[in-house]
């Protein structure tokens, strides 16, 4: 594990380079970014990852093949259009849904505990979008997936399995059985921006690292999940607290930003508890260059101490004390890295996330261990991380789109075998169609390897799926 | 700026640089546990209490055992030659266990003398219920004595395959999550349980035959734990 340590000195004189070195280049003025194509910004406006304000910080210009996240800066006042008139502040609704088919080829053993071993159709997402414009400087945004869950979900634990019922008699329908569902809230906040180089959210926030957390619209990422890199989650999916981000454009065809998070962490209870005393941060910076063809480059960190706890009451004739036991404490410590190119219709995209867990003496909770040499046993300080390379190429014909992607994920198990590590190798070969700007099928292979798996992952797992999703 | 296309692509590669080094900004160096624990690295990664000491009653660290302990299991308990005259009580030299071929062997408070498959032993008799025994002893019936039997060999041995528990009166090795010679076959009378066990038979459930000697503890007021079926006599 020491060839993942080194000086962390190093790292802060390259981010002071790298800022030094951009101030150093001569300021341009602002410019009108490559104009998308028209089925680009069609799809931008139809499944927008992030609503389009008047001036976006913070939006990175996604080159996602077939779907363009472009900001566009183009000066009003020279126009002779006053911004302040110019904002739409109509209220919208948008969003995106998936529908898909999976056609399992091979799945036995502990995968087929979570996945589908028999031809199955299944709605995945549904979320809705609500964003508006209060003026030219402040935007609301919120964001809803609603779904079947928890109906259905596997509650699994090594000695036992079954499927979370949610049926219940509906007394408003001569007590018809139905199975509820729930919703998850993604995102919820406000927006201030106070100069190109400077906006603020406060509220619930997706994570700002990588490529697919914030773009995470099935419409708009390529494959039908998500890869491990992203929904591994490393980093908290989404946090709450502040956000600082920012953009300059340093040239005509370069761009650096920077977001900047603070917040309550990770845990169950993050969106309104924080079970510790330390804050959350978070950094990610990244550099666009617009030439000869589109490259960003972006790195993110994340530190946090994740604590689990549940309150106790002791209760004398005089007081009532209230204090805390803790399950589980540990100190987070993420990384990732995040490349895109695109070139006309090609696209290669590569990302890396990991992350680092030590435990505090206090956090280390013994658990019972299955499949090891004892049956108690404690969490170790460990390290987990993912990465994927994706290629991706996108003829003219009705967006048609071939890709392949690889991913490689090592991970330690912390839920369901806890302390068990998987090793996974996915390969994935796909077709994607946009017959039409809001939607997209996805015709897709994908064969997981487990090296090392030991006696719970010993056979490998093929899927054929396809999926439609749409933006509305 | 023929400069500032050097300047930005300086920067650019900083960017790598710094994605590069990131790596390296690490917490996990050095040891993996905490105090008293060692790592066990197979298709794990974790932690477990080094020789010589039990999860501790908060479940947040390892705890040496006391004088005269020995970790087994999981719990301390008297090194042979020492018994526990309460559950919370120390550890004491004692003559009960000791090898005996006939009572005259034996003296009070261990008068009698056991007869075992290996060789006698001196131990209490006239007991009533297993709490008039030592620690983790039975009160048994022999030759309408009542008299603390040992508890039976092997018991909560760790093991990896039956392999590890032969030659033991538990004989079977539990290797689903305790990882521990247990008595098994008591369905079929193949073992006897300890007095104030419970036999669970677990065949219904496994789809294959096998019945387990359990505590009070594990088979509280006489129920047997993820579906087993109690066996009477």
């Amino acid at each position: 594990m020491s060839r993942w340590c080194a000086p962390t000195w190093l790292l802060a004189a390259v981010i002071v380079h790298a800022i030094a070195s951009s101030a150093a280049a001569q300021p341009a003025p602002d410019a009108v970014e490559v104009p998308p194509s028209a089925a680009e910004t069609k799809a931008l406006e139809a499944a927008p990852s992030e609503p389009v304000g008047v001036q976006d910080a913070g939006t990175e210009t996604a080159p996602a093949v077939g779907q363009g996240e472009v900001e566009e800066t183009i000066d009003l006042a020279a126009l002779g259009i006053d911004a302040e008139e110019a904002v739409d502040t109509r209220f919208s609704f948008g969003g995106f849904a998936d529908f898909t088919s999976v056609f399992p080829i091979l799945v036995r053993g502990a995968p087929s505990i979570g996945l589908p071993t028999k031809h199955t159709f299944y709605v995945g997402n549904a979320n809705v979008y609500m964003s508006k414009n209060l003026s030219s400087d402040f935007r609301a945004m919120g964001e809803v997936r609603f779904t079947y869950l928890p109906n259905g979900a596997v509650n699994f634990d090594p000695q036992s399995l079954q499927y979370v019922s949610t049926a219940v008699y509906d007394y408003a329908d001569n007590s018809r059985v139905v199975g509820w569902g729930g919703i998850i809230m993604q995102r919820l906040y406000l927006e201030w921006t106070l100069h190109r180089l400077l906006a603020v959210r406060i509220g619930q926030f997706l994570t700002p690292y990588g490529i697919w957390n914030v773009d995470h619209g099935s419409p708009v990422y390529i494959p039908v999940q998500r890869p491990y890199a992203i929904n591994n989650h490393y980093f908290p999916e989404r946090q709450t607290g502040l956000e600082l981000f920012g953009r300059w454009d340093a040239s005509n065809h370069s761009t650096l930003g920077y977001h900047f998070t603070i917040s309550n962490g990770g845990g169950s209870l993050n969106e309104y508890r924080d079970l510790d005393k330390n804050k959350a941060l978070g950094l990610r910076l990244y550099w666009e260059h617009n030439g000869a063809g589109f490259f960003r480059l972006g790195a993110s960190g994340y530190y946090a101490l994740e604590t689990a706890s549940q309150p106790k009451l002791t209760l004398s004739a005089e007081s009532i004390a209230v204090s805390s036991t803790i399950e589980s404490q540990y100190h987070a410590l993420a990384f990732a890295a995040d490349a895109s190119y695109k070139l006309r219709g090609l696209l290669l995209q590569a990302e890396w996330v990991s992350q680092q867990r030590k435990y505090t003496d206090e956090g280390r909770t013994a658990h019972a261990e299955y499949f090891a040499p004892v049956a108690v046993g404690f969490s170790s300080n460990s390290l987990s991380w993912a990465g994927y390379g994706l290629v991706a190429y996108t003829l003219p014909w009705f967006a048609l789109t071939p890709y392949f992607m690889f991913q490689y994920a090592r991970e330690v198990q912390t839920t369901t075998i806890p302390d068990y590590i998987v090793h996974t190798y996915v390969s994935t070969g796909g077709l994607s169609l946009r017959p039409d700007d809001a939607v997209v099928f996805k015709f897709e292979f994908a064969h997981s390897r487990y090296i090392n798996g030991g006696p719970v992952l010993n056979s490998p797992t093929s899927f054929l799926q396809l999926q439609a999703a749409w933006a509305f | 700026m023929v400069h500032l296309g050097r300047y930005l692509s300086l920067a650019g590669i900083s960017l790598a640089v710094l994605t590069s080094f990131s790596l390296d900004a690490c917490i996990i160096a050095g040891n993996k546990c905490g105090p008293h624990q060692v790592e066990i690295e197979d298709y794990h990664t974790l932690c477990a209490c080094e020789p010589g000491t039990v999860v501790d009653a908060s479940q947040h660290g390892c705890v040496p055992c006391g004088d005269n302990q020995e970790a087994q299991s999981g719990v301390c308990v008297c090194k042979p030659g020492y018994a526990r005259k309460a559950q919370d009580g120390e550890c004491e030299q004692t003559d009960v266990g000791m090898a005996c071929s006939d009572e005259s062997a034996c003296r009070d408070p261990y008068p009698y003398c056991a007869q075992a498959a290996d060789a006698g032993y001196c131990t209490a008799k006239d007991c009533q219920t297993n709490a008039d025994c030592p620690v983790d002893w039975s009160c048994e019936t022999a030759d309408d004595v009542r008299y603390c039997r040992k508890p039976p060999s092997g018991l909560g041995a760790s093991c990896q395959s039956d392999g590890d528990c032969a030659g033991f009166e538990a004989s079977y090795c539990e290797t689903f999550q305790s990882h521990t010679c247990v008595l098994a076959g008591c369905a079929d009378s193949q073992v006897t349980c300890p007095s104030e066990w419970s036999c669970c038979d677990f065949s219904a459930l496994l789809g294959s035959k096998l019945s387990l000697c359990l505590t009070g503890a594990q088979a509280v007021g006489g129920t047997c734990p993820a579906g087993g079926k109690r066996v009477t006599r």
